[in-house]
């Protein structure tokens, strides 16, 4: 009963997980350092004296909020940079040099876009999935979201919306912008290569930092 | 006498990498007590400061967590970073040098 009434209050106070657990577990450390009888005024006051209440911890938790998905922002740039970085950069040149060799094998046969556009079509929807599985399914006892979602869902979301801004403006049939075959080639081509280097950081990012930063 | 806090609010930072390359890894509790355990009570380490630190070094890479289920609870354990181990000496060698010379400075007005 004094359980649930402090995981009340406290679930009331934050907003994502890790703050959550932070929070209960700093206030369970001090009832059970307390010389006090156990009152829900105790916990709010613990609450107010040692984090300032619950404005304090909200605003706090945005500020770290923000802060680790600028973290999470540069490291996977970062991981993007080091695609090109040796010996990981043999990828990408094995990448480039397929690009150029499909480029110029299509210049007279003509080149058929649509298996390369369904593949990175494919990758950035499953992408895309791997959040809503790990938010939605896997993750679906949590009562709060992790703080790290929001990193999660604007990384695999860029992917996304690049594809279908590149697909409907410049790649489909009835694209907006009529351009000639040989720069829609180019198009499907680089994009390609980008949706690699995406992916390759993005698993590396996941593999190596995920689980480091905000545990 | 207790020391005013505002004095170590600086400091903040160096007194947590520095507890953490001492010990492997601590939780925020944990550190609390351990500044006043050490300090014998005179320095009062404010959860509404401290929590904010060990984010924003966390963010800045220079500490790692890790959790573990503890009295059926989730508990953060912060530890330092290969980064944060680098960061430390050159934090330590900063406060040595700031405490001489405002050592050095009180000193002085002290003398005239």
């Amino acid at each position: 009963m004094q359980q649930q009434e402090v995981v009340q209050v406290i679930s009331d106070a934050t907003k994502y997980r890790e703050t959550y657990d932070e929070v209960y577990d700093h206030v369970l450390s001090r009832l059970a350092a307390s010389n006090q009888i156990y009152t829900l005024a105790l916990v709010n006051e613990i609450l107010l004296n040692d984090f300032g209440g619950k404005t304090e911890i909200l605003a706090e938790e945005n500020v770290y909020a923000k802060n680790i998905n600028k973290q999470y922002f540069r490291a996977f740039k970062e991981e993007i940079l080091n695609t090109f970085k040796w010996p990981t950069a043999m990828a990408n040149i094995s990448l480039i040099l397929f690009w150029v060799f499909l480029y110029y094998s299509s210049l007279n046969t003509g080149f058929n876009s649509k298996p390369l556009t369904a593949a990175i079509g494919v990758i950035v929807i499953l992408m895309c999935l791997f959040y809503y599985l790990k938010r939605y399914y896997l993750d679906r006892k949590s009562k709060k979201p992790s703080i790290k979602y929001s990193f999660l869902q604007a990384s695999t979301s860029i992917g996304i919306s690049f594809y279908v801004f590149a697909f409907f403006w410049f790649i489909s049939k009835d694209s907006l912008v009529d351009i000639d075959n040989n720069l829609k080639t180019i198009i499907v081509l680089s994009l390609f290569c980008f949706t690699s280097i995406y992916l390759r950081a993005f698993i590396k990012l996941y593999g190596k930092k995920f689980t480091v930063l905000t545990a | 006498m207790a020391v005013n806090n505002e004095l170590f609010k600086g400091t903040l930072q160096t007194i947590i990498l520095n507890l953490l390359s001492e010990n492997e890894r601590m939780y925020g509790y944990e550190i609390t007590q351990k500044v006043k355990s050490i300090t014998q009570g005179e320095l009062l380490l404010k959860e509404g400061a401290l929590y904010p630190a060990l984010h924003k070094l966390e963010a800045g890479g220079l500490l790692e967590t890790t959790t573990e289920v503890v009295d059926n609870r989730v508990r953060k354990y912060y530890s330092l970073s290969q980064n944060g181990e680098k960061e430390v000496v050159n934090k330590l060698q900063e406060a040595k040098d700031f405490i001489n010379q405002l050592q050095l400075l009180l000193n002085l007005k002290a003398s005239l």
